[in-house]
């Protein structure tokens, strides 16, 4: 094929996914990597889903305001090697999730570990160090 | 739209879609099928494109290689929309109907039929005429770069629906 030829059927591809749209990245794109915090609240509801897990959470900030934000975590496959069930989570539980912001302000969280109430660590993987 | 996004809820609430949604193998195994499909669907189709634009297989008849690669085609359509609707319902209402990546699939490949459907229904009522002819008629080239453009872009929406 004609060099010119392949670059015209490159360029309409690359058209055609490079427009108007504004992409929301999901995978770790998708959050603040280099910023890692940590929200404290109470567990709305969690879905043991793949291919990604998420809490809905309600993060209370140090002026009391509420953010509902969904936070996401591994496949079910990932989270039971890690000894997780589909009861390990429950609505109405308080905690504090440590992980990253998703970007551009978006309600997202990526997580990292949680710490419970009484100091009690559970993460949702094998990897004894999450570090980016 | 309202009966769709009902239809898909349902979907995804059923027994069914939950059991893939929460299953620890179901969704990976299936996704890995859709890939084997998918293979399948597209190589085919891409020989029998690029034979259309000859650039492989020259000297052989378009009508017998159609024959022998065209069930295998068929096989592996069957293959995608089985897998396909096995990972749809996981997440049907919630995420895929609403995704812009997913519709513009859909949309894409409702294309591809149309431009197949209108190649057999045109240029190849006379296929006898250029099975052997090099090059092949400016129709059946058009169609088969279409199909390669169509396809493709299939493909790339598909793994670009989980990045939107």
């Amino acid at each position: 094929m004609k060099l010119r030829t392949f670059s015209r059927v490159v360029a309409s591809l690359v058209w055609i996914f490079s427009s108007a749209w504004a992409f929301a990245h999901h995978g770790t794109a998708a959050y603040e990597m280099a910023s890692p915090t940590s929200i404290k609240g109470k567990v709305v509801e969690f879905e043991w889903a793949n291919p990604h897990a998420t809490i809905v959470f309600e993060a209370k900030d140090e002026k009391g305001a509420v953010r509902k934000l969904e936070v996401e975590t591994n496949s079910p496959n990932l989270l039971h090697r890690a000894g997780w069930t589909k009861q390990t989570i429950k609505p109405g539980q308080e905690m504090t999730i440590f992980g990253f912001r998703g970007k551009d302000g978006v309600a997202t969280f990526r997580m990292e570990k949680i710490v419970w109430p009484d100091g009690r660590e559970t993460t949702p993987s094998n990897a004894t160090s999450l570090k980016y | 739209m309202e009966t769709l996004l009902a239809f898909c809820s349902w979907l995804e609430r059923s027994p069914f879609g939950s059991e893939v949604r929460e299953s620890l193998w179901i969704f990976p195994t299936v996704e890995t099928l859709h890939l084997f499909g998918m293979v399948l669907l597209f190589s085919t189709i891409a020989v029998m494109d690029l034979r259309l634009l000859g650039r492989v297989m020259r000297r052989e008849k378009v009508t017998r290689l159609a024959a022998n690669l065209l069930p295998w085609t068929w096989a592996g359509f069957v293959v995608m929309l089985l897998t396909g609707t096995v990972l749809f319902s996981a997440h049907a209402a919630k995420t895929y109907i609403q995704n812009p990546l997913f519709q513009l699939k859909m949309i894409l490949i409702f294309a591809a039929g149309v431009n197949a459907l209108v190649f057999h229904l045109t240029i190849c009522r006379r296929v006898v005429q250029w099975d052997y002819a090099a090059p092949t008629p400016f129709a059946a080239k058009a169609a088969a770069t279409l199909s390669l453009l169509l396809w493709g872009a299939v493909i790339a929406a598909g793994r670009w629906i989980g990045f939107v």
